[in-house]
């Protein structure tokens, strides 16, 4: 599969080196890989460093799995997360190494900061008003794990300690599915990758479990090809196969029984690159969030997503799925990105699709 | 033209090819629709250690899982259609690199989708499976399935197995009416 594993390190755009002063020394070799909006990178801002945010600023959720304070597994890549940033003509789809930062130092250092932004710092840093001669090290570069500023809002996201001190001592094991036992995945424990086998047999089936009182939750999907094709189905929009008129052999069929539901042909898992599960409300009323998404394997192994959210009739991306080399990496998300199904598609990096309105795309 | 054999023959490879190093184990088929939905039949290959069970999900080497962990079993990819001259599908063993505790490797084709599609090897002609010689291209042995199958969705069409310090091929054509999945399990794969 063409995605490409998290990396640990992405040379910063000439634009993004040539904004640094002359003399501003505090810019280390190896720049750590901050994907700034265009508003944020002013090329006049002399007391720009090296991407550097307060560890309050760069709590991600535990268990993220770009996480470089681990092993490094073949996990999905972080999508951006805000729509604006998210839809540039620079991004390919792929996810970027790491939202948005804020680049502001805090302390406000100046352009003759020479203190060097280490990557690597054995203990969190402290914000202390640095100022422009601090000779001392600066806040750690940020992981490209670093996830969106909101996402420390979450529960179950305070009180997290850093990554540093819950570096596993053992080896790391990528997280599977048990027999017999439902996998539940949480924000402490956001992904799960099934086997080859898992991932190239039978079908796979995502379903929202949901009580009445939700409200008229509805799923879809949006995905792109390894070809490079990229759409959505939604079963309450009629549009139900993947890719849009294959109807015959679907590779995700949108279906409805007791709940919505999504069928992915594993038989050609080869040709899945990367896709969404998102929700909505189908009838625009708010919804009261709750129930579960459950994806189901072949063989019968399920993966339970609870879907905690608060009140809102925004839409939500619930999971996230990445084809890494013929193993499929499920990913609980949770995340309300935005007002309408085109909005919450170009949070995740979806941008090669064109839209006929908000709902729709053009295909 | 190497041995033909009948369902349940064997013969030994290496006699055959003194300093046997790779092989490659051509699949072939023609299928004929009855339902209006194309035929796809996927090939794929089990590595067994004892009680006839996968050393591991790795080495069930299929579409999605296209070389064993040591790279001594590769499948060279798929044919969605199964049209044109020739083998099918192909998946070629380097049987020096064959760990040791493999002792033989299984080759089964399946038909996709099969149950919803109402396809079954009933619909399937012209079956074979041959084992040519990778360093000559001289075919070593060939088995022709002529048994009249009727539900089966999928098949074993035959095994590479050591024997002393030998490496030999056995026809099998056995038939299964549960799928790929069902092969997968009954050879011990977690299909989860």
């Amino acid at each position: 599969m063409s995605t490409p594993p998290p990396a640990a390190a992405r040379p910063q755009p000439a634009a993004a080196r040539s904004a640094g002063s002359s003399l501003d020394l505090s810019e280390p070799a190896a720049s750590p890989p901050a994907r700034r909006s265009p508003s944020a990178g002013n090329p006049l801002d002399l007391s720009e460093p090296a991407a550097t945010t307060p560890p309050a600023q760069r709590s991600a959720p535990a268990g993220n799995p770009l996480d470089l304070s681990e092993p490094s597994p073949p996990t999905a890549p972080r999508p951006a997360r805000h729509p604006g940033a998210a839809s540039t003509s620079l991004d390919l789809g792929a996810a970027p190494l790491a939202p948005p930062v804020n680049t502001a130092r805090p302390g406000g250092s100046t352009s003759l900061d020479l203190g060097a932004a280490p990557l690597i710092r054995p203990e969190p840093a402290v914000s202390r008003g640095s100022t422009s001669l601090d000779l001392s090290p600066a806040a750690p570069a940020p992981s490209p794990a670093a996830g969106p500023t909101h996402r420390a809002s979450q529960p179950g996201h305070h009180g997290q300690p850093s990554p540093a001190a819950t570096r596993p001592t053992g080896r790391w094991h990528e997280p599977r599915t048990t027999p017999d036992v439902s996998t539940i995945l949480t924000p402490q424990s956001p992904t799960v990758t099934l086997t080859r086998v898992q991932s190239g047999v039978g079908t796979l089936t995502f379903e929202a479990v949901v009580a009445p009182g939700v409200g008229d939750l509805r799923l879809g999907c949006a995905y792109q090809l390894v070809s490079g094709r990229s759409s959505t189905v939604q079963h309450q929009a009629g549009r139900r196969y993947a890719p849009p008129g294959e109807t015959r052999r679907p590779l995700v069929l949108a279906a409805r029984q007791q709940f919505e539901r999504l069928e992915f042909d594993l038989r050609q898992v080869a040709d899945l690159e990367r896709c969404v599960v998102y929700a909505f409300s189908g009838n625009g009323t708010q919804l009261e969030w709750g129930g579960t998404l459950v994806i189901t394997t072949f063989g019968g192994d399920r993966i339970e997503l609870p879907i905690e959210l608060a009140p809102s009739n925004a839409v939500a991306v619930l999971a996230s799925v990445y084809n890494i080399r013929g193993q499929l990496v499920l990913r609980s998300e949770m995340d309300l990105i935005g007002r309408t199904i085109r909005e919450a598609c170009r949070g995740y990096g979806f941008d090669r699709i064109t839209w006929l309105d908000d709902q729709t795309p053009v295909d | 033209m190497g041995v033909s054999l009948s369902k349940g023959g064997n013969v030994s490879l290496t006699k055959a090819a003194p300093n046997l190093i790779s092989v490659s184990v051509g699949l072939g088929w023609d299928a004929r629709s009855t339902s209006g939905h194309g035929f796809d039949l996927d090939a794929s290959a089990l590595a067994l250690g004892e009680n006839h069970k996968v050393l591991g999900d790795d080495y069930f080497v299929f579409f999605n899982n296209l070389k064993s962990p040591d790279g001594s079993i590769e499948h060279l990819g798929d044919n969605l259609t199964g049209e044109g001259d020739g083998d099918d599908e192909v998946i070629t063993l380097n049987l020096v690199n064959v760990p040791p505790s493999v002792l033989s490797i299984v080759f089964a084709v399946s038909i996709y989708d099969a149950e919803s599609r109402q396809q079954s090897f009933g619909q399937v002609r012209n079956a074979y499976i041959r084992v040519v010689n990778l360093a000559n291209d001289v075919e070593l042995a060939r088995y022709d399935l002529t048994e009249d199958a009727s539900v089966e969705t999928a098949m074993v069409f035959g095994e590479v197995y050591r024997y002393n310090q030998e490496w030999k091929f056995r026809a099998i054509g056995q038939g299964y009416a549960s799928g790929l999945a069902g092969i997968a399990r009954d050879f011990g794969v977690n299909v989860g």
